[in-house]
């Protein structure tokens, strides 16, 4: 047997490589990765997935339990709810909605913020600095109080509620994105491209951007769970969703009202938007921790 | 008997995908009232000698030396109460980058104040302690060359200049009388008037209070003047150690000679425009050491026995590690 | 330092200037007549109306009607209510001190256990009980608080009937409302029985305080860990150590200072977000405090009432945070590393 000598080729993997092995390194934030896919799966594909129309009611069956109790059948997964609705298909659409929407609002949350953000960063001057202290005093505003204003203004409904936390989301964009590029615009990498004839414009998109990806994923978690937790508040006080809209706030609401005969009408909604932020909470951590263990490797 | 006693110290790092030996059989000694310089390109391991010498080393980093000890006591096997208590009062350790190395919330006169062990201070009422302990702040603040004491006392880290925060750092080691200084590359970046200050005030304080001195650097104008031994590391391995003296009239080891001639004061008259002589190549990784002797793949003089570590010979109080020192022939 | 202060004062008005621009335009953007949201009375007719207009300069310019508007303003003439038709001076007043006793309760239990859970986890991160309580915290974290508060209502009162359901003391106490606070309250007035008043106000407190607790003392631990990580691996750290101080010293002296300046910025996120729970916690347990009586005001669509609200709570947390922003420049020497502090 001849000895072969094989030299091990040095791997250098890219950044987002680097990153995506020390997140799997992690189990948890695997697991918590895969129960965010499965949130994805049914935003996208609740039609096809749900057994009943989410607002079929079938009087003849009223509050069945889930089909683990003892009266419950399989018919219905997940029980149904006091007007005969099945409980499994509203929640897969009200998934669909809620997951929905916040992925939305945190979208367009952070397309404004960012611009925002980024002309207040790259413009200075005592002028901007009064702004600054202006909206990080607003930045206090409570999301609630917003989108009651909102709704008196536009009146109840998902859209309304929408706006509200869009404008409750957008300060914490302006204001990491203003510090950060702030902080970019004081290093000597972008005095280079600026001596190099670079416009504004330019230094964004080549130079401040793909550094700021990393900043954005992390607080676009962030936003997304808060976004999740605000719309279902919205939609359990009723100013946000209306009846007969699948909302997992909304379904909690309307379980209340047989809460104490039918606990699984208030369980399962709950346990689902727990298990919705858990799993965007569980990710984020385990990107800022990647992204912290390539930065300090 | 030695003040710092160090035999065959091994540094080993886990990164957790391979076991590094970042320092290799190290030795080091440092007598009472000697200056000893500590010799070494950028990455050849100094600063790891002093962190595991003050033995704040993480989790990961695994010491293993035949003999590690102060003043006859060894280091590695006493308690870490009494280590400390040693650290305390007998050693102070000067960090490279001083702002880094003070608490950015406190103002430096509370700073220096803490680091003054209580048995220094006179008086028994706490009024008369404060006071004390402020005076000897102040009059240690004055030895370093900071004339303004009231302004730099109350300031903040963030706030004083790098090279008052140099002295200061050296203030701080100095304020509980210790009987050894270990400065790790204390005059970086510092312009030669204050360079040349701070090395004059180590020499005196040597000579004065035969205060042990372990100076590490790669500046090597700096030490020749005032050392009085030196080791020479590379890669994490100790490849020359002697008097300063022996060791510039004669070098034993080709790093040795090739760091001398590198430095435009060493070398005997060279010819206008001429090349300065350096080694070829760069310092290694330290995730691709060469095996054996570490020097092996640049120095000129290297042949197939280097793949083995050279071990240690001592000629007179000069010892070296080659196989083929330069006072013998290359075959 | 007068400067600072100076600077804030600026700040301060011009932040509540703004706001009572905001509440101002209310007027107009809510669907309704102006001289309802203005005043809270509905004319019956177009005498009344056109009364109404001069009395209240509605007919004069915008800067008029504004300057006009924060004169009422800061005479304590803020209308009153569409539906109720009481002053809304004397709701408000009501309402707000029940909402801070609340949120303070929520928030001392936050600090007390929050802060030092967090330094107890993040001084020995990595290991087992900091796994623990890092899961337990992220847990506690995701989930949502109206459920919890339902899940607390349905154990804890109906189940088990340990503690009470609804609203902030047992309707036999009489007890009038002199500053709003229950505590002091109950401390004033004199023809109760005192003990027994004030363990039966603690019982009602309880469940509330510990829904909105649970979720924000999670977030506290989780900042805190992060800090006191953060700071641990510093280069002072290292040197404080081969300096030769002791671990208690290291830790009260230098570490707890560097760790706990960069999260004051972060409370100010954490009392909005207290403030928002407690609002929607108040409605399922009939707490009478201001996010309640919002929220019933938008039910029923008492604009007059929702516009004083929103002024008044967001004066309120503005004020609040403005005092820790404040705070937190005077006690911190080196602002730089105000920027960026993570979770």
């Amino acid at each position: 047997m001849s000895r072969f000598s094989l030299y091990d080729d040095e791997a250098h993997p890219s950044p987002w490589q680097h990153t995506w092995r020390a997140f799997k390194s992690s189990h948890i934030a695997l697991v918590g990765l895969a129960v965010l896919l499965l949130f994805v799966f049914f935003a996208f594909f609740a039609p096809l997935v749900a057994p009943y129309n989410p607002t079929y009611q079938n009087t003849e069956a009223l509050l069945i339990p889930p089909s683990w109790a003892p009266n419950g059948s399989i018919a219905h997964l997940f029980g149904t709810d006091a007007l005969g609705r099945d409980l499994f298909s509203r929640i897969l659409y009200g998934c669909r909605v809620t997951f929905g929407t916040s992925l939305l609002v945190v979208i367009i949350a952070m397309l404004v913020g960012v611009t925002i953000g980024t002309i207040a960063g790259m413009l200075s001057g005592v002028r901007s600095s009064v702004v600054n202290h202006l909206l990080d005093a607003l930045m206090a505003i409570p999301t609630l109080l917003i989108a009651i204003i909102i709704v008196g203004i536009l009146g109840s409904g998902l859209v309304n509620s929408m706006w509200a936390i869009t404008l409750a989301l957008i300060p914490q964009f302006v204001h990491h994105t203003r510090s950060f590029v702030r902080g970019e615009m004081k290093k000597d990498y972008i005095q280079s491209s600026t001596l190099d004839g670079a416009s504004n414009l330019q230094l964004f998109y080549y130079s401040i951007l793909p550094n700021m990806i990393e900043m954005l994923v992390v607080q676009g978690t962030l936003a997304l769970s808060i976004a999740v937790i605000d719309i279902s508040a919205l939609g359990f006080l009723n100013l946000g969703a209306q009846a007969p809209l699948p909302e997992l706030g909304a379904i909690l609401a309307t379980g209340l009202d047989a809460g104490y005969l039918a606990p699984w009408n208030i369980a399962i909604p709950g346990v689902s938007i727990f298990l919705m932020v858990l799993s965007i909470t569980i990710v984020g951590d385990g990107l800022r921790s990647a992204l912290r263990k390539r930065v300090n490797r | 008997m030695p003040l710092l006693d160090i035999k065959n110290l091994t540094l080993e790092i886990n990164t957790g995908t391979q076991v590094i030996k970042a320092l290799d059989k190290i030795n080091l000694t440092v007598n009472s009232g000697e200056i000893r310089a500590l010799v070494g390109e950028s990455g050849s391991g100094k600063s790891l000698i002093v962190q595991a010498i003050s033995g704040a080393t993480p989790p990961n980093w695994s010491i293993t030396a035949d003999r590690m000890s102060w003043n006859g006591n060894n280091l590695l096997s006493m308690s870490e109460q009494k280590r400390r208590q040693i650290l305390r009062k007998d050693i102070g350790v000067v960090f490279q980058h001083a702002i880094a190395s003070l608490d950015p919330s406190v103002t430096l006169g509370e700073q220096l104040e803490e680091s003054l062990p209580d048995q220094l201070i006179e008086g028994s009422w706490f009024w008369q302690r404060a006071q004390s302990r402020r005076k000897v702040v102040i009059n240690t603040v004055h030895k370093v060359g900071i004339k303004d004491h009231e302004q730099y006392l109350r300031a903040y880290p963030h706030q004083i200049p790098t090279d008052i925060g140099q002295k200061l750092m050296l203030a701080m080691a100095l304020i509980s009388q210790p009987k050894m200084l270990i400065a790790d590359d204390p005059t970086r970046g510092m312009e030669t008037t204050t360079k040349v200050q701070v090395l004059k005030l180590l020499s005196r304080l040597n000579q004065t209070r035969s205060l042990g001195i372990l100076f590490v650097s790669h500046d090597l104008l700096a030490i020749a003047s005032m050392s009085h031994s030196m080791t020479v590391l590379y890669c994490g391995q100790t490849v020359e150690s002697g008097k300063m003296k022996h060791i510039r009239k004669r070098p034993l080891h080709p790093y040795t000679k090739a760091l001398m001639d590198s430095a435009p004061s060493f070398s005997k008259d060279l010819p206008p425009k001429s090349q300065l002589p350096t080694l070829a190549g760069t310092i290694p990784t330290l995730q691709h050491l060469p095996i054996g002797c570490r020097l092996g793949p640049r120095c000129p003089r290297a042949q197939r026995a280097c793949v083995n570590v050279p071990a240690v010979r001592k000629i007179h109080d000069h010892s070296y590690s080659c196989h083929f020192p330069l006072h013998r022939d290359k075959v | 330092m007068i400067r600072i202060l100076s600077r804030y004062a600026i700040l301060f008005s011009l932040t509540l200037l703004s706001l009572c621009a905001l509440s101002f335009s209310l007027i107009y953007l809510f669907p309704a007549e102006p001289v309802t949201t203005l005043t809270g009375i509905t004319p019956q007719n177009l005498m009344q109306h056109e009364a109404l207009m001069n009395q209240y300069h509605l007919n004069n310019s915008i800067i008029v009607q504004f300057a006009d508007y924060l004169s009422e303003l800061f005479a304590g003439n803020w209308g009153v209510s569409l539906i109720s038709g009481q002053p809304l001076s004397e709701e408000i007043m009501l309402a707000l001190p029940a909402t801070i006793e609340l949120s303070a309760c929520a928030m001392f239990i936050v600090i007390v256990v929050g802060i030092p859970l967090g330094c107890y986890s993040g001084l020995r991160a990595y290991s087992t009980t900091d796994f623990t309580i890092n899961s337990i915290s992220v847990t506690a974290y995701s989930v949502p608080v109206f459920w919890l508060a339902v899940l607390f209502i349905l154990t804890f009162s109906l189940q088990f009937g340990w503690l009470p359901l609804s609203g902030r003391i047992n309707l036999l106490f009489d007890i009038p409302p002199k500053t709003g606070f229950l505590m002091i309250d109950i401390l004033l007035a004199d023809n109760v029985d005192r003990a027994a008043a004030f363990s039966d106000a603690l019982l009602h407190l309880i469940l509330p305080v510990l829904s909105i607790a649970c979720i924000s003392t999670a977030s506290m631990i989780r900042i805190t860990r992060r800090s006191i990580i953060d700071v641990l691996n510093k280069p002072f750290i290292i040197a404080a150590r081969s300096k030769g101080l002791s671990s208690k010293q290291i830790f009260f002296r230098h570490v707890l200072r560097n760790a706990l300046l960069p999260i004051l910025p972060l409370m100010a996120m954490q009392i909005t977000t207290l403030i928002t729970n407690a609002m929607i916690v108040e409605t399922l347990f009939s707490w009478p405090g201001i996010g309640n009586w919002l929220i019933q005001a938008i039910y029923q669509r008492d604009y007059s009432a929702l516009r004083m609200g929103m002024l008044a709570v967001s004066t309120l947390v503005v004020m609040i945070t403005i005092a820790i922003d404040l705070f937190n420049r005077l006690i911190d020497p080196s602002r730089e590393k105000y920027e960026s502090v993570t979770i």
